[in-house]
């Protein structure tokens, strides 16, 4: 139970940190001035994906334990993902609370470590966009396109990605 | 966001003119056609149009105040409380709904009611902790929150206290069983849970007026919790058992219990570990050295903040006392690598029989400690290992750099690697070659070699008070001083300053023996978990 103090002053040094080294493929920045725990993040399809030319905006969410605990990465721009909930929550391994998986599918090893920063949890994100885990898919059915019916999925992802762009 | 919330409200407008409307127009309808009062009560009351009509009146009412007092109190909602509320209600409507079912012999208007009631009520309550969480979080709030906030919980309490009340009077007066208990129940518990979200609150406000220095905050919150989910446990259980004795299963009940069960669980599991974890938190892990702090760039990596002081793990990374004590109430691994935390237990059994133990302790953290690596890291860690080992053989041999070892409480394994980045580029020629060959041969072989040096003492062996035990050991290393010389001179100097002289004194006799290779190691590390009781004697 870290105190608040500590989790806002990290999240202020990212924010900082961030402002000062923009790093090549996102951009970060407060939801609310006034609050730190919510950020918001704006992330560009990475080349020679899919998703490629999308500007794909999600919502970070730090608990007051941060960085103890994960926070949650909701996309609010409509993406279609095996790895992302219909509802845009992102779901991949370090954004799991550290402690044994009750379904034993993941390793202690691939949950949250304090180690992770704003950044690094982006990046990991990004590199979810290009290579999708249809192992444990949250979108069930975009899993199933991507294995079975890759056309349709490239359909859909390059909807998604032209709607990004409009609502730029 | 206000966008949305104004399109709520005008929504909620719209519907509360159009009830209002028909209301009026039902109760015109009877008054006109019945022309007197008697009657069109008569009406109004049987009519099931007008039922309808004056029952949805009634949810516009209680809809309003609702909002009237989230207004007062809380200001717009927050996307996370909206999320929230979204979220519970529905579950919380099937509950009730399911309760509607238990209790249909009880089934009224008023029922009808104060379920309704009781759901909004609840609503109030779960914003009432996601507002208090907010501002726990966030750096300024202004002093309007925090009077908003207290009034709202004195409300809610008062609310609560209010409704437990009518119950419990009502079921003293008809001692029987009936959707009161129900209601009872209810309120027991949300009177419960407003009581420690306050207490809560009043944990931050005086954190903050203490500028966020009050260390013991976590210690209270956390048994706050442990204590509120106690109580919650016993009442779902009671409840639970009084709702199967005079009604039958309770289905809406079976998640909350199942809920409070696994809270309460894993709290417990949670407060063990804890336990367990800053009991010996200090003695466990020893202190980085200022020349290990330079060597990294000195950030704790947990909190990004430069360390002054830091705390190494077994597998050499440094970290702030408190941003790793409040890692390891959640996880047992080390943060960067994730090599698990040598388990406290190993600690306590080595000094419990000296001598004896001391061997027993050998195994098991040597078990335990190279476990981890296997598991934790992969290939990458398993030969920074083996190059750490090396480097504590290598180390071990060098008596500068033994007192580099600054922690008399200094643990383990602890002593091997504390030195090992400078080490293992020191230029300790000789030792080097000796102590890596009997490193690189593996770690089995060390236990043997370690065993060996204690049966080379026979005086040591058995005895499990220290006084003939470090004489025996003496003998032996005063012998070898004239063949170190200069160097045993050193460390007798620095014994003082380090408090720590039954590790040196192990170093020493390891290093009379080197030409048993990596032994000494082994032989120092396990010495320095029994060498705060052991200093007196010495000097």
């Amino acid at each position: 139970m870290a105190s608040p103090s500590q989790a806002s002053l990290l999240l202020q040094k990212q924010l900082k940190d961030l402002c000062k080294n923009p790093v090549d493929g996102f951009s970060a920045g407060l939801l609310d001035e006034s609050n730190l725990f919510e950020w918001s993040v704006t992330i560009i399809g990475p080349p020679d994906t899919l998703y490629e030319g999308g500007f794909f905006n999600a919502i970070m969410s730090f608990p007051p334990n941060y960085p103890n605990s994960p926070p949650t990465v909701r996309f609010t721009s409509e993406i279609w993902h095996p790895n992302v909930y219909p509802d845009g929550k992102v779901c991949i391994s370090i954004l799991h609370p550290p402690g044994d998986d009750p379904n034993g599918y993941e390793l202690a090893s691939e949950r949250w470590s304090p180690v992770h920063t704003v950044e690094s949890i982006v990046l990991s994100i990004i590199s979810m966009l290009s290579s999708p885990n249809d192992e444990s898919p949250a979108n069930v059915e975009a899993a199933k396109e991507w294995r079975e019916r890759r056309d349709d999925f490239k359909k859909k992802v390059s909807r998604c990605v032209r709607r990004s762009q409009e609502m730029l | 966001m206000i966008n949305r919330e104004q399109c709520e409200m005008m929504k909620l407008q719209s519907y509360a003119g159009l009830s209002l409307l028909a209301t009026l127009a039902v109760i015109y309808h009877a008054f006109n056609s019945r022309g007197q009062f008697y009657p069109s009560m008569v009406y109004l009351s049987t009519s099931k149009i007008s039922l309808v009509l004056l029952l949805n009146m009634g949810l516009v009412v209680m809809c309003i105040l609702w909002q009237l007092t989230k207004k007062i109190f809380l200001g717009s909602l927050r996307e996370a409380e909206v999320e929230r509320l979204n979220e519970q209600s529905w579950r919380e409507v099937m509950e009730i709904l399911f309760t509607i079912t238990i209790f249909r012999e009880d089934f009224s208007t008023t029922f009808l009611a104060m379920v309704t009631a009781l759901l909004l009520i609840k609503a109030l309550h779960w914003l009432a902790q996601k507002r208090v969480e907010y501002i726990e979080t966030t750096p300024s709030v202004p002093m309007l929150s925090h009077i908003r906030i207290v009034s709202f919980m004195g409300f809610l309490l008062l609310i609560d206290s209010v409704f437990l009340y009518n119950s419990i009077k009502y079921l003293v007066e008809t001692r029987k069983a009936s959707v009161s208990l129900f209601f009872l129940f209810e309120y027991m518990i949300l009177a419960t849970t407003t009581v420690s979200t306050f207490l809560k609150y009043i944990f931050y406000v005086s954190d903050m007026l203490m500028e966020g220095q009050w260390e013991k905050k976590a210690v209270y919150t956390f048994y706050l919790e442990l204590v509120r989910d106690l109580i919650h446990l016993t009442l779902c259980m009671c409840f639970f058992l009084v709702i199967f004795v005079n009604y039958g299963v309770p289905l809406h009940l079976i998640r909350e219990l199942y809920e409070t069960f696994r809270n309460f669980k894993i709290r417990v599991a949670d407060y063990i570990r804890y336990r367990n974890i800053t009991s010996n938190m200090n003695d466990r892990f020893p202190d980085a050295t200022p020349e290990e702090l330079n060597a990294s760039d000195a950030t704790c990596i947990i909190c990004r903040e430069e360390m002054t002081v830091a705390k190494k793990l077994s597998c050499g990374h440094l970290f702030h006392v408190h941003c790793l004590r409040s890692w390891l109430e959640r996880q047992n691994t080390c943060p960067t690598c994730r090599a698990l935390v040598i388990s406290p237990e190993n600690g306590i059994s080595t000094t419990a029989s000296r001598t004896h133990g001391q061997q027993q302790g050998t195994g098991t953290t040597g078990m335990s400690s190279q476990g981890s690596t296997v598991d934790g890291a992969g290939n990458n860690n398993v030969s920074q290992h083996q190059a750490r080992l090396q480097a504590a053989a290598s180390a071990a041999s060098l008596y500068e750099k033994s007192f580099v070892y600054p922690s008399p409480n200094a643990l383990m394994w602890s002593p091997g690697y504390n030195s090992l980045p400078k080490t293992f580029g020191h230029p300790a020629s000789t030792s080097m070659a000796n102590t890596g060959g009997g490193a690189a041969s593996g770690l089995s072989q060390q236990y043997e070699f370690a065993n060996v040096t204690f049966a080379q003492l026979p005086q040591c062996a058995p005895l499990p008070s220290q006084f003939p035990c470090l004489n025996g050991q003496f003998d032996p290393e005063s012998a070898s001083d004239s063949q170190l010389g200069l160097q045993t001179k050193l460390i007798k100097n620095q014994i003082e300053f380090l408090q720590n002289q039954y590790q040196l004194l192990q170093t020493q006799n390891g290093e009379k023996t080197m030409d048993l290779g990596s032994s000494d190691i082994k032989g120092k590390s396990v010495s320095s978990p029994s060498s705060s009781v052991m200093d007196s004697p010495e000097i």
